[in-house]
């Protein structure tokens, strides 16, 4: 086993091929797509394959070069509907990670229903709503119990993040960075035709790092006013008339704000997208295509077969 | 006041002249009662003056209720003859216990004459009253215990018993509590100040219009006290706020009625509904000092809290200053985040036209 440089390693890529086994390789993967052209275009991306090469070509040893060579034979393999299935899709979101997902959504439609009719009391939707759902006090009843669901699961999430390794790692993924704003202007370049290829997003893109934050700014704002209005004979012993007008403004208003955020964006981004619709099923497999694993986060993908290499037999 | 009274002396005088001048007609009345039953002929029923020969003042027979044309000839009811009410009387003497007068024989759709037809609407004069009366509960008032008997006089007149000035006093003789607060009341003072504006009784509680859950009830109290309140020109005049209206439906209590809620607050709930001061006054149920006790009426122990702030505010107008600042900055923060979102969608459809997928999963 011999120590190579970096630099070798790029003039071996460059001029490839390199060493005869790498060499072979590479050469029954460009006969494969010869052969099967069509089929290969569609399953695999071979920019996302030269992405891992380049990724992991720094520490490119003989035993990351056998990885990377059984993992290319498995594409290739793929790629042959004749001679294997399709590739498994990686498991993303786990299921804790997907229990909270449910809860949020659960919480929140529910809330969002039962809520949303009172901003627009006047309506005669608003009206035959409430006289649908048996009027004020079961509607106040199905409010609250979804606002001690959404409670609930913000707690439970504060000890995911903080307790367990698995959530302090998705916190740690989330975390805005100045990456994320290169990353937004770079996207937007990308869909006006400025630059030839889009950016390649790690775990959590800028999109969902927006979502999860603005989740998070939107339970802290409503659940603060929301409990100040659960009970307005509590709250008011201790906080005056003018506070519960200001929590009461806020809450309608946020509610709104976050209604429509996730009506037309989220709702987009999973359900309504040309390539999700009617919806991706991550929320409820909490699996993602490999396809789309390479598309959409290819050095999440990148680092998950550095760290867990598919064996040859896989 | 002296005139009318000079004018029923002469006329129970002429009533008496008249009456000794038919005295022959009178013994055989008199006479006639203890002997058969005699027919009352159309041209008797004509002759009210017969009729007075026992009930008039001079010559009343024993046990015959007192009575004279005075009242009458000044009502609404001038040009009626008694047997035109009292039409169960078709034999002398009659019985001694008549059934009530049917004054829906005149006052109702059916009558011919256009005046009475506009006064009782298309149906016969049906209300509260009536209606607890024909479900078989006994002592409820008929027509006649609020208009009056003989004495009916038009709603306009001074001397009627449904008017501006009397009404209350009418209906208090049953609702004696809601008579005594509505006279201490801003309307009922006002009103027996014969103030043409304020509400009375029949102004909230319209007694022939059936108007049930639109009445003073949840959903219809907003509107019959928005009715005088929301009006700009009395606003002008008495220098009332306005906007009560619109600040009560924006409030939870509002938007729980407008859902169909009976059981919150609605304008009477705080500001009472006999009983209605301004609050400035002292006993005013709105008054800061009662007004924990006030919103104590359905949440208990409300303390001083409920006085740090406006009630009827205004969260979408500029009166109401950091509410709406609120909302306005809301709503920009709002249509800026959507705005931002719909436009990186477009952004990203624009790129999949042409072939490049978006970066999101």
């Amino acid at each position: 086993m011999t120590a190579r440089t970096p630099g070798e390693m790029t003039e071996e890529r460059q001029t490839a091929p390199g060493g005869p086994g790498w060499s072979a390789l590479l050469r029954e993967v460009a006969e494969g797509l010869r052969q099967e052209r069509a089929a290969l275009e569609r399953q695999v991306d071979w920019r996302v394959l030269a992405e891992v090469e380049r990724e992991i070509a720094p520490e490119l040893t003989e035993e990351a070069r056998r990885r990377l060579r059984a993992r290319v034979a498995q594409r290739v393999a793929a790629a042959r509907p004749e001679q294997a299935e399709e590739a498994e899709p990686v498991l993303r979101f786990s299921v804790l990670f997907r229990l909270q997902h449910f809860g949020l959504l659960l919480s929140t439609l529910v809330l969002i229903i039962t809520g949303l009719p009172l901003r627009y009391a006047e309506a005669a939707w608003a009206r035959v709503f409430f006289s649908w759902i048996g009027g004020v006090p079961v509607q106040a009843s199905c409010h609250r119990a979804a606002a001690g669901l959404l409670i609930a699961v913000g707690v439970f999430h504060m000890g995911y993040v903080t307790l367990t390794r698995e959530g302090h790692g998705e916190l740690k993924a989330l975390l805005p960075r100045p990456r994320d704003m290169a990353h937004l202007i770079h996207n937007l370049c990308y869909f006006v035709g400025l630059t030839r290829r889009g950016p390649r997003f790690d775990r959590f893109s800028y999109v969902e790092k927006f979502d999860y934050w603005a989740v998070y700014w939107g339970v802290v704002v409503m659940v603060g006013s929301g409990l100040m209005l659960w009970s307005p004979e509590i709250s008011m012993r201790y906080l005056p008339k003018f506070a519960m007008d200001i929590a009461h403004a806020i809450h309608s208003d946020e509610a709104l704000l976050a209604a429509t955020a996730i009506i037309v964006w989220h709702f987009y981004n999973v359900h309504f997208g040309p390539e999700h619709f009617p919806f991706s099923w991550a929320w409820l497999t909490g699996r993602v295509s490999v396809e789309k694993m390479q598309k959409y986060h290819p050095l999440e993908y990148a680092r998950r077969l550095r760290e867990h290499p598919p064996s040859d037999g896989d | 006041m002296s005139r009318p009274r000079l004018r029923l002396g002469f006329r129970r005088l002429t009533v008496a002249l008249v009456a000794g001048a038919r005295l022959v007609s009178l013994a055989t009345c008199a006479s006639a009662s203890a002997r058969a039953p005699v027919q009352v002929s159309p041209a008797l029923a004509q002759d009210d003056d017969f009729c007075l020969g026992c009930h008039g003042p001079a010559t009343h027979a024993k046990d015959a209720p007192l009575t004279d044309r005075g009242p009458l000839r000044d009502s609404a009811h001038a040009a009626v003859k008694c047997s035109e009410c009292h039409t169960s009387v078709t034999t002398l003497p009659h019985r001694a216990s008549l059934p009530p007068v049917d004054c829906t024989r005149c006052h109702s759709g059916n009558t011919k004459q256009a005046s009475l037809k506009a006064q009782a609407g298309k149906e016969a004069p049906l209300d509260a009253h009536s209606e607890v009366t024909q479900s078989g509960v006994k002592g409820l008032p008929a027509c006649v215990n609020c208009h009056g008997t003989h004495d009916v006089h038009a709603v306009s007149e001074v001397g009627s018993h449904v008017g501006r000035r009397h009404i209350a006093s009418t209906c208090g003789t049953c609702h004696q509590q809601e008579a005594r607060e509505y006279r201490d009341s801003v309307h009922g003072s006002k009103a027996l100040a014969d103030n043409p504006d304020v509400p009375t009784c029949v102004t909230c509680h319209p007694e022939h219009a059936r108007l049930g859950r639109k009445g003073v009830f949840q959903e219809g109290v907003m509107k019959m006290c928005g009715s005088c309140h929301e009006s700009a020109v009395l606003q002008e005049k008495y220098a009332f706020a306005g906007d009560r209206l619109a600040s009560y439906l924006g409030s939870y209590h509002g938007v729980a009625t407008q859902l169909g809620y009976k059981r919150t607050a609605n304008c009477a709930s705080c500001h009472g509904s006999h009983l209605i001061l301004p609050t400035r006054d002292p006993r005013s149920a709105t008054n800061p000092a009662n007004l924990p006790r006030t919103c104590g009426q359905c949440h208990p122990k409300a303390n001083d809290n409920v006085t740090r702030g406006k009630i009827h505010v205004m969260a979408h107008s500029e009166s109401g200053g950091l509410l709406y600042r609120i909302n306005v900055t809301f709503k920009w923060f709002t249509l800026c985040i959507i705005g931002m979102l719909v436009g990186h969608i477009a952004l990203e459809l624009f790129g999949r036209m042409r072939g490049r997928a978006g970066g999101l999963a």
